[in-house]
């Protein structure tokens, strides 16, 4: 599973190479293409390229993991705080050639500490690494970042530039096999309990294949990415994906796209790329903000693969997408939707090469019940949603639909929570014995199978095709980016000292095709001195819930609600209802506050 | 791509032509604050009434990302590069339309050589 075919730098001859490690990949690419370029930056997003080798890699990994392994043992954690950038690649590759667990993280932006700090705090608590590693722009601006939260004193922080210092002595390699950790990564859990999936090398190398199998990568590949480094499919497909395979890779920072999504389209076509991939929203941020004088100079004719992943994929989305680039070349069948999660490394599942994605036509008001009756074409489709498929699962990676009351599995046509088992499964949550029992050891309660790995997404399948159709649990995804209504819900009580403690409810809808945030919260009862109109009081505390949301998470409230005292939903052990409390809003039948 | 630069390019001259010489003109701080007002009443689905120059955008529910958005919108306006972040440093309306209106001063120079 983990032998590639490698092309010789002579290019007539094909080696096959069972790689034990992501090391031993990097290592064999240095010592048989050094001077093959691996990845080409653009900074900002349009010109000032900087390439780097595979050589240099090589390298600026063995310097960094020299000085590393001199203070370091293995298996020490190690924290990167990095813009994405060919320095991050570095260290992130000398943590893995020095037998240290990378830990990628956001690095905090200097002017938005109260907001960033809190979750790497966490992580830093979860995790507890020895060393931070930095560039050293981050590291001369620490004493703020020491200030507000005082545990990253005690922790070593070292930049590139002193990583780099050739006076220690050289990089032993060690014998790094396919269990061995290669990193932990932090997407799932919420602030108050982060939790770091550990990925070892074994996963990575599994993962890698399957990537490279299922996009149909090629030497000849050539990747455009903007996804940030320290999140899995930034890390997995836009880093580890091309050295892998040894193909042309240009990179560029998130903040480059977002700002103007013309770039990533414009180095498609400049590079003439075959493949990229990116979450729902930037599809339709493309087909919003691209003018259509911008279009006609654009050449998309050489992308092949476009995966659409990481959140709910929309068929509007698609479709306005291959409308709109249809005449710079774009076709349809370019897009490969796919479903994947850090627990089971990235990819779980995804579409077929050259065919047009699967979608199917349901009733709504059936998904709801978590029965899917479909609606054929003709019928009444007023009503009707369609579903876009997640594709299929190949490579040894096998999925069941449960049942997640009974744990059996679901009969067709009905919906279930998504279980997993393959190699990229990965070894758990970092320190959490209990959560990852509870998630990677589950079994079949009819006929004891497993253990499989609970995805805690809803979904069904469809002759073989996968279709994700929402979150067990009450996860929101907005801009593709994971909150926990939890957090949410505890920044808004606070906000204001007329609201109720553990009285709120933070829930997502669909809204003209995107999730936006609710929140439903309960309203102190109005005390008897107390005169003041009502209309000012309520929109002094929606002011401040939003505001208090912005500042925390930097999340847009769609709608906020206010409640009259008890009457929000809850379970008999006092535990938030925020099905229950999307449903009723959605119905408009909450109980609103009047003063 | 260089067509594509050619015509950003374009964009900047004829956005500076009309700019020369009038400081209370379509660039002044005045505008700039109106142009941010309208972009943000839309890209935050709030009400202009509503916003005041002095309150920190983030308190209307400015992210990150629609932080960033808002300045490539800017830049598209004015045909100028700014920081992906400059909605932070400057995080009112009223001083993000001052530091605008200084950068769209300062740029004239430069451009009117070209």
């Amino acid at each position: 599973m983990n032998t590639i075919v490698c092309e010789n730098s002579d290019s007539s001859t094909e080696t096959i190479v069972d790689f034990p490690s992501m090391v031993d990949v990097l290592r064999w690419r240095a010592a048989n293409q050094p001077d093959q370029v691996a990845f080409t930056y653009l900074p900002n997003g349009e010109e000032d390229e900087t390439h780097v080798t595979y050589g240099d890699l090589d390298n600026g990994a063995q310097t960094i993991a020299a000085r590393l392994q001199a203070s370091y043992p293995i298996g020490t954690r190690a924290l990167l705080l990095y813009p994405p950038g060919i320095e991050f690649v570095k260290a992130f590759f000398g943590c893995l050639y020095a037998g240290l667990i990378a830990i990628p993280a956001n690095p905090p932006h200097p002017s938005r500490l109260s907001r960033t700090l809190p979750k790497l705090h966490a992580i830093a608590l979860d995790a507890e690494p020895a060393v931070v590693l930095t560039n050293s722009k981050l590291l001369a601006s620490t004493e703020n970042i020491f200030q507000e939260c005082p545990l990253f004193r005690t922790k070593q922080w070292l930049s590139n530039e002193e990583l780099t210092d050739k006076t220690s002595t050289p990089w032993r390699a060690g014998s790094i096999g396919k269990d061995f950790l290669a990193f932990l990564q932090y997407t799932s859990g919420s602030t108050a309990m982060p939790k770091g999936v550990m990925v070892t090398h074994g996963n990575l190398l599994h993962n890698s294949a399957y990537l490279a199998h299922a996009f149909h990568h090629t030497t000849e590949t050539i990747l455009v990415t903007w996804l940030p480094t320290f999140h899995d499919m930034g890390l997995i497909y836009g880093i580890l994906q091309p050295i892998y395979l040894g193909f042309r890779c240009y990179a560029m920072p998130p903040s480059s796209f977002i700002q103007r999504p013309l770039r990533w389209l414009q180095a498609m076509s400049r590079y003439k790329a075959t493949h990229s991939v990116a979450p729902n929203f930037a599809y339709d941020l493309c087909s919003r903000k691209i003018t259509e004088q911008q279009r006609a100079l654009l050449d998309l004719r050489h992308w092949q693969v476009a995966v659409n992943g990481a959140e709910p994929i929309r068929e509007e989305t698609l479709s306005r997408f291959a409308d709109t680039f249809a005449p710079c070349g774009f076709r349809r069948s370019t897009f490969y939707p796919g479903y994947g999660l850090a627990e089971a490394t990235l990819k779980v599942s995804g579409g077929r090469i050259t065919r047009e994605y699967v979608t199917c036509r349901v009733d709504p008001a059936a998904l709801a019940q978590h029965r899917v009756v479909e609606v054929k074409d003709g019928q009444d489709d007023q009503g009707s949603q369609i579903l876009v498929s997640s594709g299929r699962v190949t490579h040894g990676v096998e999925i069941v639909i449960v049942d997640p009351e009974t744990l059996a599995p679901c009969t067709s046509g009905v919906v279930g929570e998504i279980w997993l088992r393959g190699p990229s499964k990965t070894k758990g949550y970092w320190n959490r014995i209990e959560e990852t029992q509870q998630t990677f050891d589950a079994y079949l309660s009819n006929t004891g199978d497993g253990p499989y790995l609970r995805t805690g997404d809803l979904g069904f399948l469809k002759e073989g095709e996968l279709f994700v159709t929402g979150r067990l649990k009450d996860l929101i995804i907005i801009g593709g980016a994971n909150y926990y209504p939890q957090d949410i819900e505890l920044t808004a009580e606070r906000s204001h000292e007329d609201l109720r403690p553990g009285s709120c409810a933070a829930f997502s809808v669909d809204d003209a095709g995107a999730e936006q945030l609710i929140v439903a919260i309960e309203v102190e009862r109005r005390r008897r001195d107390d005169h003041d109109d009502t209309t000012p009081r309520a929109r002094a505390i929606v002011m401040a819930i939003q505001r208090a949301i912005a500042e925390q998470h930097e999340l847009q409230v769609h709608q906020i609600v206010l409640l009259k005292a008890g009457t929000i939903s809850k379970t008999s052990s006092g535990k938030i209802q925020r099905r229950l409390c999307r449903k009723a809003f959605l119905a408009s039948s909450l109980d609103e506050w009047d003063g | 791509m260089q067509n594509a630069n050619d015509l950003e390019i374009t964009h900047n001259e004829s956005v500076f032509s009309e700019a020369a010489g009038a400081s209370d003109g379509p660039f002044s701080v005045e505008a700039m604050k109106s142009w941010l007002i309208s972009e943000i009443e839309e890209l935050l689905s709030v009400n202009g009434q509503d916003l005041a120059l002095d309150e920190p955008l983030v308190n209307y529910g400015l992210s990150s990302m629609t932080g960033m958005i808002l300045s490539g919108d800017i830049e598209t306006w004015l045909g100028i590069q700014l920081d992906p972040s400059v909605a932070w440093e400057y995080p009112t309306i009223e001083s993000l339309a001052n530091y605008l209106a200084e950068k769209v001063q300062n740029q004239k120079p430069a451009l009117a050589t070209r």
